[in-house]
């Protein structure tokens, strides 16, 4: 038994008909015709339908936990994704910021070559001051210098300010000493 | 299954909802993982294709457009699955063990005590029927092969399926023809394993 192209074109066309009304092997209307098979197509459908019933069950396999589990885990991990990609985006451009202030940082107060770079002398001073500073744990010398910078930079500003507000500033100052000179030395303070 | 359930996981999933996928999952699960076995005839590439699957699907559910067959649009994804790593299994392939055979050569069954074996006699039977499907399956054409999996496991319509191979209705349906007759005939033993 052969068909030709045609007849299996019909022949496909009509079990698909027949898939979606649900009706066994009856004519059906189709572009206003009435479309039936030929005895020897209809032979081959039915040929074709009892194959594919004879398959039922036969070709099903159980799907094991495992692979389910895999598969779901698979999807959690794809869904979780652009969370994922989010923070690894934000963590990186945090980074990068960081990299690019530290970078600018030291390109602008670095003292590669002092006399090339007036302006920034009293900068690349304190960033050097500060570099060692931190390197460098403060040791009582150094703390007096940079006590004595910080007294001289107090009184710049005593200077600069008006008359009244220096009365406040000094008043402010000789406070600061005592609270300093308590805290410094408690074993001075007289036993009330 | 029914529509509106359906629906409901779809949109579920498409909001990009664990328990979305889990739904789909559990209702195309063991259908998807038999096409995936039938098709390349070893569990462990079923596990690997059925993973491959939810990963595609989670990427692509968004695209699905839900007025169509949700069915066909699926399995056609999984055809394309099994296309891809078939055309890998060419270029590099490994040899597949369909015998149930223990390491030495050994046949599984003369390991069983006679208790056991009367206990499994159905497993074994239902084994060997299984072993010899995909004997069988294994000898027909490719493309006749996977037409007939697609019919079976994804209930495509010849019009669906004629859309994935890009031929018409008639030649798929020719080639399910064909092929079928031939299962049919393999496994009533007239063209049996030599």
């Amino acid at each position: 038994m052969g068909l030709n192209e045609q007849q299996y074109e019909r022949v496909a066309q009509w079990l698909d008909a027949m898939e979606v009304s649900g009706k066994d092997f009856a004519a059906f209307i189709k572009d206003g015709q009435t479309f039936d098979l030929s005895p020897e197509e209809r032979l081959t459908a039915r040929q074709i339908h009892q194959d594919e019933a004879m398959l039922q069950g036969a070709l099903d396999v159980e799907l094991p936990a495992q692979a389910l589990q895999r598969a779901r885990r698979r999807a959690a991990a794809e869904l979780a994704r652009p969370r994922r990609i989010v923070l690894r985006v934000g963590f990186a451009a945090a980074a990068a910021t960081a990299v690019a202030a530290a970078i600018v940082i030291a390109v602008t107060f670095w003292p590669t070559n002092p006399s090339a770079a007036p302006a920034n002398d009293a900068a690349g001073q304190w960033a050097s001051q500060w570099i060692n500073a931190v390197e460098n744990p403060p040791r009582h010398d150094d703390v007096d210098i940079l006590a004595m910078q910080a007294e001289e930079l107090k009184a710049d500003m005593v200077v600069s300010l008006p008359a009244a507000a220096t009365v406040d500033y000094q008043m402010d100052s000789i406070q600061q000493s005592l609270d300093e000179f308590w805290l410094d030395d408690p074993a001075s303070v007289p036993a009330g | 299954m029914e529509a509106q359930r359906l629906r409901a996981m779809i949109a579920s999933a498409q909001a990009g909802k664990a328990q979305g996928y889990e739904a789909l999952l559990e209702a195309y699960g063991p259908r998807l993982y038999g096409y995936f076995f039938r098709a390349t005839g070893r569990h462990d590439d079923a596990e690997d294709l059925l993973s491959d699957l939810t990963l595609r699907l989670v990427r692509m559910l968004k695209r699905y457009d839900d007025r169509g067959r949700f069915e066909p649009w699926l399995f056609r994804v999984a055809a394309n699955i099994v296309r891809d790593r078939i055309r890998r299994s060419k270029a590099n392939p490994t040899p597949a063990s369909l015998s149930l055979e223990d390491e030495s050569g050994q046949p599984l069954v003369d390991r069983l005590s006679d208790a056991k074996t009367e206990a499994v006699a159905e497993g074994l039977l239902a084994a060997e029927m299984s072993e010899r499907l995909e004997q069988a399956m294994e000898r027909l054409d490719a493309t006749a092969r996977e037409m007939i999996l697609l019919r079976h496991f994804g209930q495509m319509s010849f019009k669906e399926i004629a859309e994935i191979f890009q031929c018409p209705p008639g030649t798929v349906l020719a080639k399910v023809h064909r092929g079928l007759g031939r299962l049919r005939k393999l496994m009533e033993g007239k063209y049996g394993p030599q």
